[in-house]
């Protein structure tokens, strides 16, 4: 037992799990009633957990994607229009505008050479005002909605179509992080630039997949959200970006670039739609679930910011281990 | 290598290249500014009437003190405040709120509240936060709380009010929000060029390490470029509560964006070090124009966010080259 509790204590997913089993606690003390609806809780999650998988992709290689939530509802609007055509013309519809977003994203950073923030905040405002050019400022609702409901109703055991595209792409972004030499390029990457320029690691291939990534499990989320409803509305939705980075982050990946898993963030994502649902069951107010967000992204930016002092535990051993020298040296 | 404020790399560079490049480089936007104005009044008609102007530099000068106490945050070298979407209608609700009883003490409530979060955000970037994404989370923060003011209900003002007599007044015909506006923003090319603190702040800009080798106190100065936005934030948020006589948790919206691409397009580097705030009202000026001419030539307000976008896109890119070129 000890010696799995070592192995384990190494990975970084394990301490997420911890602090997301302390956090449910807290939760089932807030509201037994609410927090006990796993079903709710993975429903909600299958958007936000799309956009942080995509986003664990670019934050991985130290970059970042601001645009996730205007790629979402362009391609939700896109899906609504395309979807009176053909079923599948729209799923194709919110990819292709996902995979374009990407690629213009890609040649910011990478062709330009513009800082990954500014560039995605520019194509973020680009982006939303195509979205209201496309729709003339009004939401748009499908003619034929007999197709999404067909898509909606189709439940496997107790998982909706939502549900299993989340899994399925949990599964293959976690495959790629782990398992191919594309995916340990990405943290090559963001690890240390230099060091894997000098490898022969294509570094701008590898950033500008990771956009296209991105964008395209952005679009993905879209789509998805557009069926449920078999409408869009052009409006920004807010929070979007923020859920999604913070998620990231809570899931372990550093800012910096160089860590994070695409399971660690699936966790992290967890714990807030667990959070937001909780909240939501217990009626408590939207005022204080952006204070909760904004408090949470606050807190886990400060953890994880440059130059942060050691871990409290980290920093007691160290204090206890100095006291014990100079204990022995008197 | 940046430091706009020696003028020897600037120099050394106009020796290396022909001059009327360097000239265009380092003056384009205001060059752009005469052009676009010059075509506007040419080919749209009702463009170069006074009141078309009046409305033009009403409609820029709230969302300019924004632009202008943005430059202070992007010549610091932290690319942008997120925060001041939250912070215009966190003080403009306050402001609106409290004026009935006492017209002095809203606005130094609105501007005392743009300082405090001003506040939060240096603290926490000046000890190594990211600064994108410690302004957003702090927005979300605002936002929550912008939510919960007054019951989530707008603050409807007295229309005769002192603050909005002000605000819709005028002295000599130019209107007062506009007098404001060229008054910080004079203020504001003093400190930078003037003072000690402006000094500084290019230094940290250009390079924060070299900068604190140097005795910068590099955290000081980061604090007081956000604080310097945050209470432009707020004085933004009074003026707009007290001008539009309404304030609710939307007042600010945009603000950022319109902000920062008003200090992009002026030709401040996002790399920090470079820009000043004549820059900045000049991008402000374009962007005014830009608006005010599709507002007359009836194109569809869809269009702007694609025009901003494509605005910021395009100056990034320029100065990315021709930094890339200097080097």
């Amino acid at each position: 037992v000890i010696a799995l509790w070592s192995r384990l204590r190494r990975r970084s997913d394990t301490r997420v799990i911890i602090i997301f089993l302390l956090v449910l606690v807290g939760l089932i003390i807030i509201s037994p009633q609410a927090a006990l609806s796993p079903i709710q809780v993975l429903g909600s999650l299958s958007i936000s957990g799309l956009i942080a998988l995509g986003l664990t992709v670019v934050i991985v290689q130290g970059a970042f994607d601001l645009s996730v939530g205007a790629t979402a509802t362009l391609a939700g609007i896109l899906a609504v229009k395309l979807s009176d055509h053909s079923f599948a013309l729209g799923l194709a519809g919110a990819l292709v505008c996902g995979l374009v977003i990407g690629v213009v994203n890609g040649c910011l950073v990478v062709n330009f050479g513009i800082n990954s923030f500014i560039a995605t905040i520019a194509s973020m405002t680009a982006i939303q005002g195509v979205a209201y050019v496309l729709t003339n400022s009004q939401p748009v609702t499908g003619k034929d909605v007999s197709a999404s409901i067909t898509f909606i109703s189709s439940v496997v055991w107790f998982l909706t179509p939502e549900m299993l595209i989340f899994l399925g792409m949990l599964l293959v972004i976690h495959l790629l992080l782990s398992r191919t030499q594309v995916g340990r390029d990405f943290y090559a990457v963001g690890g240390d630039r230099e060091a894997a320029r000098a490898a022969g690691i294509p570094i701008g291939l590898r950033t500008f997949q990771g956009f296209v990534i991105c964008g395209m499990l952005a679009a993905l989320a879209g789509w998805v959200t557009a069926i449920q409803s078999a409408s869009a509305s052009p409006e920004e939705v807010p929070g979007v970006a923020l859920v999604g980075i913070t998620a990231v982050v809570v899931g372990g990946a550093s800012l910096k670039g160089g860590t994070g898993t695409a399971l660690g963030s699936a966790i992290g994502a967890a714990m807030l739609a667990w959070v937001a649902t909780t909240f939501n069951g217990a009626g408590i107010s939207t005022t204080l679930q952006d204070l909760t967000d904004g408090g949470i992204l606050l807190i886990v930016v400060l953890a994880s910011r440059s130059g942060a002092k050691a871990p409290i535990a980290l920093r007691l051993r160290a204090w206890l281990a100095a006291r014990k020298g100079v204990m022995r040296w008197q | 290598v940046d430091l706009d404020v020696l003028g020897q790399v600037d120099q050394q560079v106009a020796d290396r290249g022909p001059r009327a490049y360097f000239v265009l480089y380092e003056h384009g936007v205001y060059f752009l500014l005469l052009i676009i104005a010059v075509v506007a009044a040419l080919f749209v008609q009702t463009f170069a009437t006074s009141g078309n102007i009046k409305a033009l530099l009403v409609s820029i000068a709230i969302e300019g003190l924004v632009a202008i106490g943005m430059t202070f945050v992007v010549i610091s070298g932290s690319f942008v405040d997120l925060s001041v979407v939250g912070t215009v209608a966190l003080s403009s609700v306050l402001s609106l709120q409290i004026a009935p009883h006492n017209v002095v003490l809203a606005i130094l409530a609105g501007v005392g509240a743009g300082a405090g979060v001003g506040l939060v955000n240096g603290v926490i970037i000046s000890r190594g936060g990211n600064p994108v994404l410690v302004t957003l989370a702090v927005q979300t923060v605002l936002s929550g709380i912008d939510l919960g003011l007054n019951g989530g209900n707008a603050v409807l003002g007295n229309p005769h009010g002192a603050l909005q007599n002000f605000a819709s007044g005028s002295v000599l015909s130019v209107p007062n929000l506009v007098i404001v506006f060229f008054v910080v923003a004079l203020v504001g090319q003093v400190v930078l060029r003037q003072t000690q603190f402006g000094f500084d702040l290019y230094m940290v800009g250009a390079n924060s390490s070299a900068a604190r080798v140097a005795g910068v106190a590099v955290r000081r100065v980061l604090v007081g470029a956000f604080v310097i936005s945050g209470v432009l934030a707020g004085l933004a948020g009074v003026l707009a509560g007290a001008y539009g006589n309404e304030a609710d948790s939307n007042v600010g919206t945009g603000y950022d964006f319109w902000a920062l691409t008003a200090v992009v397009v002026g030709g401040t580097s996002l790399f920090g070090g470079r820009g000043n705030v004549g820059r900045t009202v000049a991008g402000v000026l374009l962007i005014g124009i830009i608006d005010n001419v599709m507002i007359l030539e009836n194109l569809s307000v869809n269009w702007q966010p694609i025009v901003m976008g494509a605005l910021i896109a395009i100056m990034v890119g320029l100065d990315v080259m021709l930094a890339r070129r200097k080097l």
